[in-house]
């Protein structure tokens, strides 16, 4: 915001300040949008029930990792599969850090933290090199960070089923623990969100989108292109692991074969359902991910196929995943929240100027 | 000494398997720059339709039906999807879709086949057990190796010497190029596609006919993927080099530390070679200077 502002000056032109000066207000519209939905959102689900409840706080952990996954796909361009490893780092982390005495909210600031480090230490080596090899890191991460918490859990008394720990705000019942929890999961989401934007539209927002365009370019204008990159696999990592260990905090039992290769890429569907590079498209992505495996059953129901049993549920899921991302990746790259943004522009095209960049959300929207 | 033939025999074998997934990855790297994770999925696939159908449908028709299903995902995948997103910047998004193939097919292969475990014979393989060195060994095993080192060197003196090879490996190289010289790429990286495929297939029904086929498949396909990077991403020679250092390597872990270790040594190493030699033993250096 501030270097957008401080350069306009020396431009000087009238219709060029008209735009740039709309864009600060527009930048955090957007953003206000996106948390005052989820904020109506929550209050909607409050009130229905706790089923319903339970599926909005997994789709609010999910949009953690989907934001971050984002990032790193979508403004800088890096393919990673390592999701479920991060998530697993984070919730071990939790339990670690458990085991080593930090209370509550430190613990999570610990299993961030490792993640970022793990990520960074996987990172190291294909982050110099092109997309497919980051790929190729994380798919590696995966197996090692999979082996070595399966160890962990073996030898630490976590036994076959997992670890167990005091789920947050059990204390109180289990409809007012899923309320706190939807109540602390909006502000989490909130704050990333706000982070997010921020920082994507600053300095290092500029430098991801233009070395992800052209990487010779980006090193040509002095931008330091490995630091640059190593620095948004920090930070998806570290909120990734943040992520996993809310989970732990949420769900209350930890098993390291739940976070399977199968869940790395439903984090890639959502970034690709919701398209590349736009906060308010990881959120649609994750909202329909999340959905899915819910409304599977009914579907296969629908067309007379008798109620699935939650293995094929699971199976069906995957395939519909990967429909999508298919789906997806040829029609556009800007998903579902550049079509409905499309069709915003289509129907009220004239009444404003088009923005520069991918993230808007149409404000049409409930 | 017993141990060290049992190690070398049972590497040998996983050779040959990540060979045979190996092979249709690089050949479809080559054609169009679009590393397939779905070739994993494609070869279990196979596996799976010659194993659990053979008693139903008959050999013959199970095996033709193995053979050609994966050639015609892959060509089909090809003509959909990738034919609008080689070239450029898109190959990013090329790998996002083969991810989602690879989702496709797990998912149907669950639905299709459960998580049962089948085993097929193929009428006229040898069976039983040969001495090497004192050491018994089961003969299937040394014969899925020979069989990903057949492909191999077919493969490769077929991509050097005949014709389409080496229109094969230009429009890999530069597509523009290629098509100014008379190369009709679509066609070409069609045929490329639906050609790894098929070795997809050939490497189904050479692990069916020696392994008892089961859903672990899927997790042991993903250990070619450090196999093809140390032999290098874009050479068959350095994806079959490759697949039998990671079949020893796996083999010697196994026989001398435990199977728990397998994982933790295999996609080490891995990170290791991108750390050291991104290239791998016989790939291209890709250089990019500013």
């Amino acid at each position: 915001m501030t270097a957008t502002t401080t350069t306009t000056p020396t431009a000087g032109a009238p219709a060029e300040t008209a735009p740039s000066r709309a864009r600060g207000p527009r930048t955090f519209r957007t953003l206000a949008i996106q948390i005052g939905v989820l904020a109506i959102a929550a209050a909607i689900f409050v009130s229905v029930g706790i089923d319903y409840l339970y599926v909005f706080n997994t789709f609010l952990l999910a949009v953690l990792g989907a934001v971050a996954l984002n990032l790193l796909m979508g403004t800088v361009g890096l393919v990673s599969i390592g999701n479920s490893a991060f998530l697993l780092t984070g919730a071990f982390g939790t339990i670690i850090g458990q085991k080593l005495g930090l209370p509550f909210p430190l613990d999570i600031v610990f299993a961030g933290l490792l993640s970022a480090l793990i990520g960074v230490v996987i990172g190291l080596p294909a982050i110099r090199l092109r997309g497919l090899e980051l790929a190729l890191a994380t798919l590696a991460g995966f197996f090692l960070i999979s082996q070595l918490a399966a160890e962990y859990q073996l030898g630490n008394g976590g036994g076959t089923a997992g670890f167990l720990i005091p789920s947050l705000y059990s204390s109180f019942g289990l409809d007012t623990a899923q309320q706190y929890w939807a109540i602390t999961l909006v502000l989490v989401v909130a704050v990333l969100l706000l982070a997010v934007t921020l920082i994507s539209r600053q300095r290092a927002g500029r430098a991801w989108r233009l070395l992800r365009e052209n990487e010779i370019v980006a090193r040509g204008v002095g931008i330091p292109v490995t630091r640059y990159k190593l620095i948004a696999f920090a930070i998806s990592s570290f909120v990734i692991g943040v992520q996993g260990s809310l989970t732990a905090h949420f769900s209350g039992s930890i098993s390291f074969e739940t976070f399977t290769l199968v869940m790395a890429i439903s984090y890639l569907a959502m970034v690709t359902i919701g398209g590349f590079d736009s906060i308010s498209g990881a959120m649609v992505g994750a909202a329909v991910v999340i959905g899915l495996p819910i409304l599977v059953p009914d579907a296969v129901g629908l067309f007379g196929g008798g109620s699935a049993d939650a293995g094929s549920t699971a199976a069906i899921a995957t395939v519909i995943y990967g429909a999508l991302i298919v789906f997806f990746t040829v029609s556009s790259r800007r998903g579902l929240a550049g079509g409905a943004q499309a069709l915003w522009r289509k129907t009220a095209g004239l009444r404003r100027r088009p923005g520069l960049t991918g993230d808007e959300e149409p404000p049409s929207q409930p | 000494m017993d141990r060290f033939v049992v190690s070398v025999t049972s590497g040998l074998s996983l050779g040959g398997i990540f060979m045979l997934i190996s092979l249709g990855i690089v050949l479809a790297y080559r054609a169009t720059g679009t590393f397939n994770f779905a070739q994993g999925q494609l070869v279990t696939f196979a596996s799976f339709m010659v194993a659990g159908w053979a008693a139903k449908m008959g050999v013959g028709v199970a095996l033709i039906a193995a053979l050609l299903f994966p050639a015609l995902v892959a060509a089909a995948f090809y003509y959909i999807v990738l034919r609008r997103l080689t070239g450029g910047a898109s190959h990013f998004t090329a790998v996002i879709a083969t991810l989602g193939l690879g989702s496709i097919l797990e998912g149907v292969l669950v639905l299709l086949f459960g998580g049962s475990l089948y085993d097929f014979d193929l009428p006229g393989m040898p069976e039983g057990t040969v001495s090497v060195l004192g050491v018994n060994v089961d003969v299937r095993n040394l014969l899925i190796c020979a069989a990903g080192v057949v492909v191999a060197v077919a493969v490769a003196v077929a991509l050097r010497f005949s014709r389409f090879g080496r229109s094969l490996l230009a429009s890999g190289q530069n597509p523009l190029l290629a098509s100014q010289g008379g190369i009709n790429i679509g066609i070409v990286q069609f045929t490329a596609w639906g050609f790894a495929g098929l070795l997809a297939g050939f490497g189904g029904v050479a692990y069916a006919s020696t392994h008892a086929v089961d859903p672990s498949m899927l997790t042991l396909a993903f250990a070619a993927f450090p196999a093809i990077l140390i032999g290098g991403m874009d050479s068959m020679i350095g994806a079959a080099v490759g697949s039998i250092l990671i079949g020893l390597f796996q083999g010697f872990v196994i026989t001398y530390s435990g199977a728990q270790y397998v994982d933790l040594v295999t996609y080490g190493l891995l990170l290791v070679v991108l750390l050291v030699r991104p290239q791998g033993l016989f790939g291209t250096k890709r250089v990019i200077r500013v």
